[in-house]
């Protein structure tokens, strides 16, 4: 017995370190597919027409500074990446812009907006919302989802009633996560001047 | 302080009614109560965790005779966060819209009051068979209670039960879906509980 | 300053570890008896809940992240915890034996407390930045300590009274949690 509890320091941590890492190399190509799969159902729901997209190269520093000179806060929001969308004759339709949005109350919103050329969104996918207690998946829902497609204003802002296109209703309990959304898209329009400015109008 | 032979079937029923996790012995409740806002992600949650108390219990049963009695508590820690952990990549891998719905609440299955419980009572001290029934009736009695929570809340709080609506949307309690709604249903469930076996216990 | 301020009350009130997020339920139902075991449970999880954050956020940002193996959090920050606790112990031990056959049962049950652990790991996944992880741990670990003490007290003042009889035990003390919560819920209207 003596013998065997001495052991214990090696068989219990070798075991389960074998049993982590076969776990992850034994899962690790059906993850990576699911992860590939779900990007590319994200860019089709936001751009269906897309048939190419390229990874758009930015100066980020210049992005916040544009983002905060109109009054944009980018601790809140953070543009993670930009996709352009392209047709088959490889020009630019629109862009596909990322962003991470964290809510007033602690958590965070990533997402996906589809943006064309002129301005019109196209809409948007919620890529993830950490902590979400039930009621957050509101804005997943496409009665909100509609109230953005297809309109073409310079920002979006929340209201009770609204009566221009730029006045969105929040569904009822879920006031913190959609003006985060709210936040994003605006950011997202922002960002589509940004990159029409600075690439010098490759985009019409 | 055995009066009966310790057998599966006895350890089976114990883990399913007598000593339910949930309702006697009030273990894990941190997943019962955030977790059941739908009867779907209950049952899934539910399930997730039986199967790492299955595994947990009758590895520690199995590999009692080198876990030293001074640091028992390290043996579960270490052998439950495993399992824990390879159940995530699994689940991340199989389920994603699962893993993704029950979000932290599926790494945090690591540190489950019901897995440290059961080994500490019934793993640390038995045989791996004892063990694997007792897991078995404890973790069936889990997913049950769990999931009767999760299809109640889901009837109040969005009208529907695993998706199948039963209830108008206009009738529902969505306020149901949060923190308080899961205690007080829960509070309920357990008093009907307590009524049904007879007696109280405090 | 502000933001961080409003950060501090967020995760102590209205983002409560215990009421609203449902985290840390087990210790909060079981051991709230009396006021002088919450207050003892409050500070040892403030304690264990801000230095695991101190020592798990480097750890979770520069090398799990980098590495692309943040699954392995869940049992790293776990065994730095018990580590934590182990090494805390130890001190005491040596330190007073009174101290440490008082603590002992406690800060065990601490390292499986799912509060300290749902903390550590929700700042590295959701990404917050250092200060913002710090505050987030602090002030969650005070509201989870403000939610114990206030149970006690309650549980102290029903103490005498009538409750029906299957209520009697545990499902008293969560329809009083469920109503905590929605008192607590009241908070989001502080900052809308």
């Amino acid at each position: 017995m003596k013998i065997n509890k001495n052991l214990w320091f090696l068989i219990i941590p070798i075991f389960c370190i074998a049993l982590i890492t076969g776990s992850f190399f034994y899962t690790r190509g059906t993850i990576k597919a699911n992860e590939a799969a779900k990007a590319n159902g994200v860019i089709s729901a936001v751009f269906p027409d897309a048939v190419r997209y390229s990874e758009a190269t930015y100066n980020k520093r210049f992005l916040a500074l544009y983002l905060e000179e109109h009054g944009y806060d980018t601790t809140d929001v953070v543009v993670d990446h930009v996709v352009y969308a392209r047709n088959e004759q490889n020009a630019v339709k629109g862009l596909i812009i990322y962003v991470n949005c964290y809510k007033k109350y602690g958590g965070l919103i990533q997402m996906a907006v589809g943006i064309q050329n002129n301005g019109t969104i196209n809409g948007y996918t919620i890529l993830d919302i950490s902590d979400a207690k039930g009621l957050e998946s509101k804005v997943k829902e496409d009665d909100f989802k509609n109230q953005f497609i297809g309109k073409n204003v310079s920002a979006f802002v929340l209201s009770d009633e609204p009566h221009s296109d730029a006045e969105i209703a929040a569904p009822n309990g879920a006031r913190d996560a959609s003006g985060t959304v709210v936040n994003g898209i605006n950011t997202a329009i922002i960002t589509l001047e940004f990159i029409d400015e600075s690439m010098g109008g490759l985009l019409e | 302080m055995k009066e009966k032979k310790d057998n599966i079937f006895r350890r089976f029923y114990y883990g399913l009614w007598k000593e339910n996790p949930i309702l006697f012995l009030c273990l894990g409740l941190c997943p019962v109560l955030a977790v059941s806002t739908t009867a779907e992600y209950a049952l899934a949650m539910g399930a997730f965790t039986t199967a790492v108390l299955i595994l947990t219990n009758v590895f520690v049963s199995a590999l009692k005779k080198i876990i030293p009695n001074e640091q028992r508590l390290l043996g579960y820690l270490i052998l439950a966060a495993s399992f824990t952990v390879a159940g995530q990549l699994f689940l991340k891998a199989y389920f994603p819209d699962f893993s993704e719905a029950l979000g932290i609440f599926v790494p945090l299955t690591a540190v489950n009051g019901v897995i440290y419980d059961r080994a500490e009572r019934c793993a640390y001290v038995s045989n791996p068979g004892i063990a694997l029934f007792d897991a078995i009736g404890t973790g069936i009695g889990y997913t049950f209670i769990i999931t009767l929570l999760g299809a109640i809340r889901e009837i109040i709080a969005f009208g529907t039960i695993f998706g199948i609506r039963l209830i108008p949307a206009d009738y529902t309690i969505p306020f149901t879906a949060l923190a308080p709604g899961a205690c007080i249903i829960l509070a309920f469930i357990m008093a009907l509980a307590n009524k049904i076996r007879g007696g109280h216990r405090s | 300053m502000t933001k961080l301020f409003y950060a501090a009350i967020i995760a102590a009130f209205v983002n409560n570890l215990v009421l609203t997020q449902s985290l840390g339920m087990d210790s909060f139902i079981r051991n709230s008896k009396d006021l002088a075991t919450s207050v003892r449970i409050a500070v040892s999880v403030l304690f264990v809940t801000v230095i695991s954050s101190l020592i798990t956020w480097p750890i979770g940002r520069f090398v799990l992240d980098k590495l692309q193996i943040s699954f392995l959090s869940t049992i790293l920050f776990l065994l730095v915890e018990a580590a934590l606790v182990w090494f805390v112990l130890y001190v005491m031990k040596k330190i007073s034996v009174n101290l440490y056959e008082h603590y002992k049962e406690l800060l065990a049950l601490i390292i499986i407390n799912s509060a300290v652990l749902g903390i550590i790991l929700n700042n590295v996944e959701v990404g917050y930045s250092f200060i913002r992880s710090t505050v987030f741990s602090i002030f969650g670990a005070v509201g989870f300590g403000i939610a114990m003490i206030l149970m006690a007290g309650v549980r102290e003042k029903i103490k005498y009274n009538d409750i029906p009889g299957p209520f009697e035990g545990v499902p008293i003390l969560l329809v009083t949690a469920g109503l905590m919560s929605i008192a607590f819920y009241g908070f989001t209207g502080l900052l809308l």
